[in-house]
């Protein structure tokens, strides 16, 4: 049974301009222990997939379709109360504005621990913060979060979703608002404490360039579609969608003769979205036949694709 | 000066969806027209000023006489339109004195900085230190009372709120590119601050002194509650507050009506300056 | 409290000192410039001129005012404020017995402030759009643009006249003596000479009129708080609150009221200016004898000695309420007190 299996996922915000269907049909599986990217430019809904699994979306103005089940759990408000922050843990892009500025570290890391019906046990999580790399835990335990660094808050955050040792955590754009190295790091910190917990992750990134060394599986959004799914190897030697080709070619690499190419156009309006393929209007191979509903194919036997070209 | 109406469409628009502030402009609009048009359109006009008609005091209200009568057999509805007169000039002149002042004060302190800046604000600071109902109450009292005194009076609290709000505006309006820019090509800091930086403060300045409307009218209101504002027969919102407080609680109709009128005022200068104030998105 | 937040307090004194000094010059300017002579207005239009020229003397008005400003802020210092034209007794000795009834009537106003304010915001922000919410903005509202003087009237008439809950004059029931002068506080006086039959009453005698001084500051307390709490409430460190599964009730108590509620905090300093000068319609409706009232009736009397020190008194109270509430300021917000760039 898969930790994570999302089935026919479809979020509609209502607002004051029409309904957006944001994310169609969305069908996603996480293994245990399995490393997934869901890759994405911005507006692709991918950090919508991540908050739809949380439940952080506003109930008055969303409409949600689908199963999400964790452990064969399904999840609502009910099961969430349970599972959140003890079996999934998240973990938010910007950690200056994630963390609240008027309470001291060990008291938010104390919250959290009570939610998984303990009090904080401070050998154990100065240990923890050791081995993300914090070499003053002490200080940054007594500390409140404008008093450290960036790197420094993302790596607490990091160790505040490791804490109570949950199966699954979902890292959305981790450290996009800091530095490539200190982004780089966070992700290495996170990969050697998942692999030795054997802790699932699923990761949310828009960078392609991060998740060669990351992820086992790899999705590629967009405009809130799964539109092409393999493992990563696969995906980045041989992409089977137009859209994920692009993107392939558009991460820059030293080693390349050329710069990298960027892709044209603009992404659909979620409140018409078009009826068929929703990356027709920008793919440079579209046809006739792209205008219908299409449906996931499988290529060879790991590499799923939505198109309709033969490959 | 042109007028891009397209703009000013889009604005009104926004505007309408806030119910509140529809409500509160129709209260404004209405006090104005009928405080206009006083003279013409309240039943006994004649009994704004002295007038008094013994054998009908303390008439309840009636078809006759919408909100009955006081203590000397005037109607008071007629009385209090004509109050709302007294109070929209006081706020009015308050404004007119009061801003001008208080804004290039703040422009000033804001913009040139240095020793004019720290004059201009600690006077800012020793008047702020003030209530200004105090302080109006004060001039007030020192010479006699009356509705010129007491909007020099009022004025004379109300212009350092404008001076602390331009210069806020100021400070931060002061470090953009267009200023700079501007300060380069050689442009006179009078020139500077009146047509760079001040049409960037109006949003807030207009804001402000939609809700201040109001609260003159309400530091008014206690002003002439305590007897320092205009003085009778002129008919005023406070005095007559004051005026029918000891008839309560048999004869409840004189205070309560003009306290509900002073409430009205204030209510709908303070939806509309809300309105406004979220229109504007600004942080006053 | 490290270096340079004791500079900036040290600062803050500093400027009070200032402004204080700036409120007398302005006020005895303000009393020099009024038409009529203040030794006149005392003995009376049937004084002879010699009697008033004698006073004028006494009373140093015949030299240039710059003098007469520096022999009163000489004097003030000791303490010395004059003689109350209204009284006839020493101003001093006149403030000493009217102050403590207005600090307690604005103490407990503030405690209203604070302690209702704050909380009702809060509670208003939870329930959005909910029928809590829409009351509680709609008391707000009203309690912000009607003027003191008509709640307190209307208090009286309801509480006092009509439902005859609450007395509607004085600080104590007229059968009873002040408890033993220690603070002139009568709740604190009678909680420490432990008579709690003074306690109550004086207690009983307070609760309206402090209730009605307080509404404006309340009304605009709740609607700060309440869209502070608001945007409170989006930002992304209550989502991750969230995202670890703690409690919607311990959100919004614990970790959005903190940073939420310290808005109304920053604008205590200016609801206090306002109480003081609701005061005066409160104490008079109420008949309560304190420095307000003092203030009102030295005013209607002419008498500039009893009027400016009742100002220069309430401009001390409202510098050191400042002071304090940037002292508070710090303890509360962390960014502050460590002085983070924000």
């Amino acid at each position: 049974m898969p930790l994570l299996e999302i089935t026919g996922l479809n979020v509609t915000f209502a607002g004051m301009e029409g309904r957006a269907h944001t994310i169609r049909n969305l069908d996603l599986s996480i293994e245990r222990g399995q490393r997934v990217a869901l890759v994405g430019e911005s507006g692709s809904g991918k950090s919508v997939t991540a908050r739809t699994i949380m439940g952080l979306l506003p109930k008055n103005r969303v409409k949600i379709d689908g199963d999400i089940r964790f452990a064969g759990i399904e999840l609502n408000d009910a099961t969430r109360k349970q599972l959140l922050g003890v079996r999934i843990a998240m973990v938010f892009q910007d950690p200056s504005s994630t963390l609240n500025p008027v309470f001291r570290i060990r008291d938010q890391l104390d919250a959290i621990a009570r939610v998984a019906g303990h009090e904080l046990d401070r050998d154990k999580t100065i240990a923890l913060l050791r081995s993300m790399a914090i070499t003053d835990p002490e200080r940054v335990l007594s500390a409140y979060p404008f008093q450290l660094s960036g790197g420094m808050a993302q790596r607490v955050l990091l160790s505040a979703a490791l804490m109570n040792n949950p199966e699954l955590i979902i890292a959305d754009e981790p450290a996009t608002a800091l530095d490539a190295e200190i982004q780089q790091r966070s992700l290495e910190l996170l990969s050697s404490a998942s692999r030795a917990q054997g802790t699932s992750v699923l990761l949310i990134t828009h960078h392609m360039g991060l998740v060669r060394d990351f992820a086992d599986i790899v999705h590629v959004m967009y405009a809130g579609e799964i539109v092409e799914s393999a493992p990563v190897e696969m995906l980045l030697n041989s992409p089977a969608h137009p859209y994920t080709q692009l993107l392939v070619k558009s991460v820059p690499r030293l080693s390349a003769d050329e710069l990298p190419v960027g892709i044209d156009g603009e992404p659909p309006d979620y409140l018409n979205p078009p009826t068929g393929c929703r990356f027709q209007p920008r793919c440079p191979i579209a046809q006739h036949s792209c205008s219908e509903v299409i449906s996931m194919k499988i290529l060879n036997r790991d590499q799923h694709v939505r198109c309709v070209l033969p490959h | 000066m042109n007028i891009d109406f397209n703009r000013t469409k889009k604005h009104w628009r926004r505007f309408q969806r806030n119910r509140a502030s529809v409500f509160g402009l129709s209260l404004v609009v209405t006090l104005l027209v009928v405080s206009t048009l006083a003279p013409v359109i309240t039943p006994y006009p004649s009994h704004s000023g002295a007038f008094v008609d013994v054998d009908r005091a303390y008439e309840a209200p009636s078809t006759r006489h919408l909100l009955g009568t006081d203590a000397v057999g005037r109607d008071i509805f007629s009385r209090l339109i004509f109050a709302y007169r007294t109070s929209l000039l006081l706020a009015a002149v308050v404004l007119v004195l009061a801003v001008p002042i208080g804004v290039v004060a703040g422009l000033a302190a804001g913009y040139q900085r240095g020793l004019t800046e720290t004059l201009i604000l600690r006077v800012t600071d020793i008047f702020l230190a003030i209530p200004s109902l105090v302080l109006a109450m004060a001039i007030l009292g020192l010479f006699e009372p009356s509705l010129p005194m007491a909007m020099v009076a009022v004025a004379f609290g109300w212009w350092p709120w404008y001076t602390r709000l331009v210069y806020n505006l100021t400070r931060s309006i002061a470090t953009e590119g267009y200023i700079s820019a501007a300060r380069v090509s050689g442009a006179r800091p009078t020139r500077i601050m009146l047509s760079e930086i001040l049409p960037n403060c109006s949003g807030p300045i207009l804001t402000k002194m939609t809700l201040d409307a109001g609260f003159v009218i309400l530091l008014g209101s206690s002003l002439s509650f305590l007897g320092l504002g205009a003085q009778p027969p002129t008919p005023d919102l406070g005095t007559m507050v004051a005026q029918g407080a000891p008839l309560l609680p048999d004869v409840w109709w004189p205070t309560v009506s003009s306290s509900l009128a002073i409430v009205i005022a204030v209510l709908g200068f303070n939806l509309l300056g809300e309105g406004i104030r979220d229109l504007f998105g600004v942080d006053v | 409290m490290n270096r340079s937040n004791g500079r900036k307090f040290f600062g803050r004194i500093v400027g009070g000192i200032f402004v204080l000094l700036g409120v007398s010059v302005l006020i005895f300017l303000l009393a020099r410039v009024i038409p009529g002579d203040p030794a006149r207005l005392a003995l009376g239009p049937a004084a002879p001129p010699a009697q008033v020229e004698a006073l004028r003397e006494q009373l140093g008005l015949n030299e240039p005012v710059v003098v007469q400003y520096f022999h009163y802020i000489r004097q003030a210092f000791v303490g010395d404020f004059g003689i109350s034209l209204y009284t006839n007794r020493p101003v001093i000795v006149d403030l000493r017995d009217t102050f403590p009834a207005t600090l307690e009537l604005v103490l407990v106003a503030m405690l209203f402030v604070a302690g209702a304010g704050v909380p009702l915001g809060a509670l208003s922000a939870m329930h959005r759009h909910s029928w809590t919410d829409r009351v509680i903005k709609t008391l707000s509202i009203f309690a912000v643009t009607t003027p003191t003087f008509v709640w307190a009237v209307l208090f009286m008439l309801i509480f006092g006249f009509w439902l005859e809950l609450f007395p509607i004059a004085g600080r104590l029931s007229e059968w009873l003596l002040p408890p033993t002068r220690i603070t002139g506080l009568y709740v604190v006086d009678a909680a420490l000479t432990g008579s709690w039959g003074h306690l109550v009453d004086a207690l009983h005698h307070l609760i309206l009129p402090a209730f009605a001084l307080s509404l404006p500051a309340l009304g605009q307390t709740a609607r700060i708080t309440r869209t502070s709490m608001d945007e409170t409430h989006s930002r992304p460190y209550i989502d991750f609150a969230r995202s670890y599964g703690i409690s919607k009730s311990k959100i919004s108590f614990k970790y959005a009221l903190r940073p939420g509620s310290l808005p109304a905090l920053t604008i205590i300093g200016l609801e206090v200016v306002a109480l003081l000068g609701n005061a005066f319609l409160v104490e008079t409706v109420f008949m309560w004898p304190g420095l307000a009232r003092y203030g009102v009736d030295t005013i209607l009397y002419k008498d500039l000695n009893g009027m400016m020190a009742t100002i220069l008194v309430m401009t001390v109270f409202f510098v050191i309420v400042n002071a304090f509430i940037d002292v508070l300021a710090t303890f509360v917000d962390p960014r502050i007190r460590f002085g983070a760039r924000t």
